[in-house]
């Protein structure tokens, strides 16, 4: 690669050189004491030497002309002097950064120098190697020393000891409890809380008090938010439309699970940076918790600049989070304090490359999967049971109704039947004859050829009926008989209840049927009426004599198949041979029937494609260049492919098959694609021919449910008795509730974890120009602390993954410092470091340095244990002592930062929130985990609009930590009280106290309805004053009221009532500190 | 001394400075303090965290009103004028067909359907689209070569009112007021009076506090949306209120008894006082019923033909008599968040430029001219510096299928006006098309720095300290642009 520019290099040197006239060095060899120190020593090591380097770059030192100044860009790049920064700036091509800045070269010396890095810029060993070892003297860069010792107080004490200053005493042990809870819960304890561990004088009490405390799911309730805040996480994209985000929340449950459940902190940091390899996908939502700018232009510049502000942000927030380092210096120049290059900063930027903004589907989780398989096991259950209440797959079935039969005389009547419902056959009446023994009443004609079980009905009631009509089977050469029934009763001989009723089913047997066998009805030798009712042949798959087809165990009632729909209708038939199949539309949904195509099946074959030979014909088309006869069997789907008859009264289209063929079934369809509802043909008849005009039945819509009812269950209660569908519904309704959870849980699987994919190159931007590229840059850790040795093309995860594992790594002086640093910040409102997020050179030192090493020791030696660090600190007599002043030590220590007192602080919002939830009475503490609940009012605009929520009910009463976190908003109420907006990540809070703050809390529809609550509440609870009085303080601040308290309190009340007493005890100091 | 005890407080990272300096050792607090360079905190008093303090060097301005065009004003068709383009109208720009600007390709040169007449002694030519703002022209300084970092309205607005593209960054007022509180404590410091449309495109992170601390964010109100939980409760009597107040006050008094000398719930307790003080203040100055006629005339708040320039008209008259109440940061906006379709609702004339002017221009010109005229006859300008800004310019091209301009963030105006600049003046220029600034080019946070020095804050020493940056308004860079300095 440097070849080329070296001999073009030449040619230019060469051509100027003769321009010139000057013959100077050119030709000869270069040598550097002779040629180029002499320039260097003259024009630039004054500034760039070794006492306080401009721009720390030093001309006298190999390195550091290697790696470059602050700018990141290396002076010299040994044999492309194109390449060389220094040539830039001596060649005055870099604007405001011409040099040496007031003497500029000669053309002479500009060439030598060129010569002499085209010549492989060498220099003598006083220059030093081509790499100086990184300066890592700092103390966070120094191994984590273990010091023994019996706790935090060892450290504290002897810090005081140095400044004249001692421990205040313990605090009084309710005013502990009350700290303990709102330090680790935020929330007050409850006064049974209270009372139960103040009547616990073992010694142990406090301890297990911690234990308890640390075993709360509250805790991780508490402790996600300082998380949350950490890495900004928020569940909206911010910038301007801030659309909403709804998978986000799951990242939420899942540091607060993580928290209660004690997870390794180590383990905690890999998961954020490469779950998808350990088995927690939650955990990539870290890399994509920031701001996303969604707005996106043509330019294709500022979409790439867009795209490095992405990445800018995940590298920041893993850099300053987990490490303490602000990385995010060296995205335009090297950094000015810490050993972080520019090119480690695109090192890393390779690292994230391929993480992009996005939702994710992710595998489930083992936990999901089991829930999952619980709800496949209740489902299966169901399913079992309801498995009777399945209308048997059956073919379609002839019905033949009395009304179209032909009949020896006139009837007398029709019969209205009670109890009808739309599964039954046969209408809503029944026709009834005068009785004339012996002759033939009603004849059905089938005009069915095949094997057949008959179901035969009649209407049942009045004792008038015969008992004893008879049904036969007429062929043309004999008679087969087929039942004789009494008509008084019903199939089942069951008694009427003096109502006239449909009869049911009764069972005719099975029997094969030629095309002109026909069902006689004949007068029985009893009674003076003879009804008549459908007659239903089903379809038999085995042969009439076979035992399988004749016993009484195949027989299954007749039940309406499903109704015709537009997507697809199967009807299906006992096998017969066929040369012709016609599909007869006789009524549509709407104007002329269409269907998009007709298929015949012939053993799982379509025979009745055109293009195997079928022929179709038609009564007539509709005319329309979308829909066309020779569509019907084109094998394509869709209203664009579709027939249309040509009158609205119905009419046929069929298909002639080359030579007979044997035919089980025709499949069709409105529009098989599911776009278009109208024209669909409701009653149909579908007839088979061997010759022309000898049509037989195969099937037809007499057996559908009619449409638009319930006809598509799968299951059907009707017909049953009472108690058995009651039971039924009762577990189909538990069924879809399991399917629903199910769903659910399969739904909730999509999260906002960030899409990876193989990235390019990564390129080292000139100040962080997208535009200006510099050298590819492969995927790497800080060099100066440790190299993750991987190819520049490494895979996307691997890079990540090697990423996280030097995080976490033991060795990784700053990991254990950073966190246990923030746990003890938390606690007592600075940390040992008071710049949290900055552990480098320009950061702050610890106040005591041996105990940020003493609790990192113990974090890692206790295999990552969060909560033991919380153990150690609150089983220390430092956090246990009084935060009252002293006025001596505030003159040496204001802000207590010796920690001579437990520092007193204000309540951050959500803890306020929350408190005043628990004691008015309604917080929701079962509303743990799940989608969020909104703080606004939504304007569904291009840019989202929120509006404060006017009113609040029961879905408001979970913890602020639920509540779904809007960027660039706050929360009209709680969220003057400091509360980030997540737009940035915030390390601390800052905590200010301002009179918005106070005319939220005394104003707020949200404070006064809470006022009203705990006013009702205390109510309830307590008829007398004083006991309301007692009881309020005993809540809000764990301790009785004073004699002048309860006076004072007795004597407001009285004036002004438990509304305004309570709004004002919301608004109090003691109520909103941290004692 | 007082720059003194500013230099020492450096060496804290928080805001109320106490802390580390028993634990700096005494050669960094020497090496510290030997450098001018070092950050200035304020000293603010957790009791009372809006009183004004002081500034860095004398200040030539005491109170800031910034009147900020949401959706990008072009300046082709208001301040920015180029007899080139008017010659060149209907041809090429050479290069144009290279450029993809926001939503793409460029069409032709075209100039705005708006005729440029000179205004006042100086002549400076501004366009009819903004006349009575065209006779202020004597009064302003206008900066035409600005150049900035974005093009999209979001980042755009966040550039323009922070000092960074990327939301989350405290704005330019919360800066200001963090840095010298207020001269009336009884308002808020900073307020942010919204447009009667709605919010501006970037919302809320205009006036942000980012990462100073919340009692520095702006207070949103206008003269129709009053501020949010002023009021007592509904069904309460003035009379309970302040019993209630008292009761809350004795239990809160007795309370601190037992913590001598904690300023953090001394200060809680004066926020529950000033909060009183507010409560009546507010409501005082967002009443405009005892403005005379004649003044409503004036800004054109009865103009019954035009419901939308009246409604800007009275926040117009809000805004002055917030000045005029002392209140230190005023952000005035014309047009709000995209809504009703593009430009609808602010200055982004993409498609029909002309007919979505015609509708922006008479909203803005009248009431806002008449607020600046006011403010000078009152005297106010001597002590306020106001600010017209937008968030970047547009073409001198058409966009290609469309009668509108696209976004242009490589040279647009900005003007100021009132106290410690220099007027008339025009500082800058653009290209001959009004495409790129050619002159005196001068970045955003060139802009801001110079804001910050008429306020007597020097933009390189007021920094905070977040998640291991000394952040500054002026990010790394900006320089004073002492070419616009009144002498």
């Amino acid at each position: 690669m440097n070849r080329q520019p070296k001999t073009r290099f030449h040619v230019l040197t060469f051509r100027c050189a003769l321009a010139v006239g000057h013959l100077s060095a050119v030709g000869a060899e270069v040598q550097f004491e002779k040629d180029i120190e002499p320039i260097l020593k003259q024009h630039c090591t004054g500034c760039h030497g070794p006492d306080e380097p401009e721009s720390r770059m030093r001309l006298d030192r190999l390195a550091s002309m290697l790696s470059g100044g602050d700018s990141g860009e290396p002076a010299i790049v040994p044999g492309d002097p194109k390449a060389s920064y220094l040539v830039k700036l001596i060649r005055h091509k870099e604007p405001g950064k011409e040099m040496p800045p007031d003497d500029p070269l000669s053309e002479d010396q500009i060439e030598l120098i060129e010569k002499w890095i085209a010549s492989g810029a060498k220099t003598p060993e006083s220059y030093g190697p081509a790499k100086a070892k990184a300066d890592l003297s700092h103390w966070a860069f120094q191994p984590i020393k273990r010091v023994d010792a019996a706790g935090p107080d060892e450290f504290v004490r002897r810090k005081l000891n140095e400044h004249g200053l001692k421990l205040s005493c313990t605090a009084d042990r309710r005013i502990l409890i009350r700290r303990l809870y709102l330090v680790m819960l935020g929330l007050p304890p409850t006064p049974q809380q209270v009372d139960r561990s103040l009547g616990d004088d073992r010694e142990s009490a406090w301890s297990e008090l911690v234990e308890e405390v640390l075993a709360s799911p509250n805790y991780g309730e508490r402790w996600a938010s300082y998380w949350l805040d950490l890495v900004r996480f928020g569940e909206t994209h911010g910038f301007e439309m801030n659309r909403e985000r709804p998978n986000a929340w799951q990242y939420r449950d899942w540091v607060i699970k993580s928290l209660n459940d004690d997870k390794p902190y180590d383990q905690f940091v890999r998961e954020q940076i490469v779950g998808d390899a350990v088995d927690a996908p939650i955990g990539t939502s870290f890399l994509v918790a920031g701001p996303v700018d969604n707005v996106k232009g043509q330019d294709p510049l500022s979409r790439l600049q867009q795209r490095m502000n992405e990445l800018d942000d995940m590298i920041n927030t893993t850099g300053t989070a987990f490490l303490g380092l602000t990385t995010g210096c060296a995205r335009c120049h090297n950094h000015k304090f810490d050993p972080i290059s520019q090119r480690d900063y695109y090192a890393m930027q390779a690292v994230f490359a391929g993480v992009q903004h996005g939702d994710r589907t992710l595998p489930l989780s083992k936990e999901t999967k089991g829930q999952i398989a619980k709800l496949d096991d209740e489902i299966a259950n169901r399913t079992a049971l309801l498995r009777k209440f399945i209308p048997r797959q059956v073919g379609a079935s002839i019905v033949l109704d009395e009304s179209e039969a032909q009949h020896s005389y006139a009837p007398s009547g029709t019969a209205a039947k009670h109890g009808q419902n739309q599964g039954d056959f046969g209408g809503t009446h029944y026709t009834w004859w005068k009785n004339e023994p012996g002759q033939d009443v009603v004849t059905y004609r089938p005009q069915a050829k095949g094997t057949y079980r008959v179901w035969l009905s009649w209407g049942s009631g009045y004792k008038t009926h015969s008992s004893n009509a008879r049904y036969v089977i007429r062929a043309a050469s004999a008679e087969t008989s087929l039942a004789a029934v009494n008509q008084q009763l019903r199939a089942d001989r069951s008694e009427n209840d003096g109502k006239l009723r449909w009869s049911g089913f009764h069972d005719g047997g099975v029997h094969e049927f030629t095309r002109h066998d026909s069902i006689v009805l004949i007068g029985g030798s009893e009674g003076t009426a003879v009804t008549a009712d459908a007659i239903v042949m089903q379809p038999v798959d085995q042969p009439a004599d076979s035992p399988a087809a004749a016993g009484e165990s195949a027989a299954v009632k007749p039940t309406k198949r499903p109704a015709v729909n537009w997507k697809r209708n199967v009807d299906s038939f006992p096998p017969r041979s066929a040369r012709f199949v016609r599909f007869t539309i006789e009524k549509s949904s709407g104007a002329e029937g269409c269907i998009d195509e007709l298929e015949v099946y012939s053993g799982g074959r379509n025979i009745a494609l055109a293009s195997s030979g079928a022929k179709a014909t038609s009564s007539g088309d509709f005319v329309h260049p979308k829909h066309k006869l020779a569509h019907i069997n084109d094998g394509q789907y869709g209203n664009d492919r579709s027939w249309i008859v040509s009158s609205k009264d119905g009419g046929w289209v069929q298909v002639e098959f080359p030579e007979p063929v044997v035919v089980d079934q025709v499949v069709w369809g409105r529009d098989r694609t599911e776009r278009i509802k109208d024209r669909l043909p409701v009653g149909y008849r579908i007839e088979a021919a061997t010759e022309p005009g000898k049509w037989e039945l195969l099937a037809s819509s007499s057996d559908r449910q009619p449409t638009g009812g319930s006809a598509s269950e799968t299951y059907q209660f009707a017909g049953c008795p009472s108690t058995e569908a009651m039971q039924g519904r009762e577990w189909l309704d538990e069924m879809t509730r399991f399917q629903k959870q199910k769903a659910d849980l399969e739904k909730s699987t999509t999260v906002y974890a960030g899409k990876f994919s193989q990235p390019g190159p990564t390129h080292r931007l000139y100040r962080g120009e997208p535009d200006a590229r510099r050298e590819q840059v492969g995927p790497n850790a800080i060099e100066a602390f440790a190299s993750l040795n991987l190819p520049v093309d490494s895979p996307e995860q691997a890079r990540r993954k090697a990423l996280a594992e030097w995080i976490v790594s033991k060795k990784n002086p700053l990991t254990a410092r950073v966190i246990v640093n923030r746990i003890w910040q938390f606690h007592f409102g600075t940390g040992i470091v008071d710049t949290p997020s900055d552990f480098g050179r320009n950061g702050a030192s610890p106040s005591h340095p041996e105990l940020l090493d003493y609790l990192a020791a113990e974090l890692m030696d206790n295999d990552w244990s969060l909560k033991h660090i919380h153990r150690l600190i609150l089983n220390s007599k430092t956090w246990q002592q009084s935060n009252r002043p002293n006025q001596e030590a505030l003159r040496i220590d204001a802000g207590s930062r010796l920690l001579w007192r437990f520092p007193p602080r204000r309540l951050e919002a959500e803890a306020i929130r929350d408190s005043i939830l628990a004691v008015t009475g309604v917080l929701d503490l079962q509303g743990i985990g799940g989608p969020g609940f909104s703080p606004f009012e939504v304007e569904m605009e291009n840019v989202r609009h929120y509006h404060a929520k006017k009113s609040y009910g029961p879905e408001d009463w979970r913890r602020m930590i639920y509540m779904t976190k809007v960027r660039q908003e706050r929360e009209h109420v709680f969220g003057a009280f400091d509360c980030p907006d997540s737009s940035m990540v915030v390390p601390k809070r800052s905590r200010s106290t301002t009179p918005l703050q106070a005319l939220n809390l005394l104003n707020s529809n949200f404070v006064m309805q809470q006022a009203d609550m705990f006013a009702a509440r205390l109510e309830k609870e307590h008829s007398n004053v004083t006991e309301q009085i007692s009881r309020t303080w005993r809540l809000c601040f764990q301790r009785e009221p004073s004699t002048t308290e309860l006076m004072d309190s007795r004597k407001f009340i009285e004036q002004e009532g438990l509304r305004q007493f309570n709004r004002a005890l919301l608004n109090t100091n003691e109520f909103v500190f941290i004692p | 001394m007082n720059s003194f005890l500013n230099r020492r407080n450096f060496l804290s990272h928080s805001a109320t400075g106490l802390g580390s300096i028993a634990l700096a050792s005494l050669l960094e607090e020497q090496r510290l303090l030997a450098d001018e360079t070092a950050p200035i905190r304020p000293q603010i008093n957790p009791g009372q965290p809006f009183a004004a303090r002081d500034s860095h060097h004398a200040a030539a301005a005491k109170n800031v009103l910034v009147i900020f065009c949401s959706g990008a004003c072009s300046q082709i068709d208001t301040f920015d004028y180029k007899p080139e383009l008017i010659k060149q109208h209907g041809k090429p720009m050479p290069g144009a067909e290279e450029l993809v600007t926001f939503q793409g390709q460029q069409g032709m040169l075209t100039k705005s359907p708006w005729q440029f007449k000179p205004h006042g002694e100086s002549g400076k030519m501004v366009s009819d689209l903004v006349p009575q703002l065209g006779d202020l022209a004597d009064d302003m300084c206008f900066l035409h070569s600005l150049t900035g970092k974005t093009n999209t309205h979001g980042p755009g607005e966040n550039f323009m009112s922070t000092g960074y593209t990327l939301d989350g960054f405290p704005s330019m007022g919360a800066w200001t007021t963090w840095a010298l509180g207020t001269e009336n404590e009884n308002l808020p410091a900073y307020v942010a009076v919204s447009d009667p449309r709605g919010t501006p495109q970037a919302s809320v992170n205009n006036w942000g506090p980012g990462f100073l601390p919340a009692a520095f964010q702006g207070t949103e109100f206008n003269a129709s949306k009053p501020l949010g939980n002023l009021d007592i409760p509904a069904g309460v009597s003035s009379k309970t209120d302040k019993a209630t107040r008292n009761f809350l006050n004795r239990l809160n008094q007795r309370h601190l008894e037992q913590f001598p000398g904690d300023t953090d719930l001394a200060a809680r307790i004066s926020s529950y006082e000033l909060a009183a003080k507010m409560q009546l203040s507010v409501p005082e100055v967002t009443d405009l019923s005892r403005e005379p006629k004649s003044i409503l005339r004036e800004y054109g708040a009865d103009d019954s033909e035009n419901k939308l320039k009246a409604q800007f008209a009275r926040n117009c008259i809000l805004a002055r008599r917030l000045i005029e109440k002392g209140v230190r940061f005023v952000q005035l906006f014309n047009g709000a968040y995209q809504t009703g379709g593009e430009g609808v609702s602010n200055w982004d004339g993409h498609k029909s430029i002309e007919e979505q002017y015609s509708k922006h221009g008479p909203v803005l010109d009248q009431p806002c001219a008449a607020m600046l005229k006011d403010m000078k006859r009152r005297g106010l300008l001597k002590n306020t510096l106001v600010v017209w800004m937008t968030e970047f310019g547009r073409m001198p091209t058409f966009q290609k299928g469309a009668s509108g301009r696209d976004h242009n963030p490589s040279g647009f105006t900005a003007w100021m006006m009132g106290a410690g600049v220099k007027a008339p003046f025009t500082y800058g220029a653009t290209d001959e098309f009004g495409y790129k600034a050619v002159e005196n080019v001068a970045t955003v946070y060139d802009f801001h720095a110079t804001i910050l020095h008429l306020l007597g804050l020097n933009h390189k020493r007021l920094t905070y300290y977040h998640n291991g940056f000394e952040r500054r308004l002026t990010d790394v860079h900006g320089h004073v642009i002492n070419e616009v300095l009144a002498s």
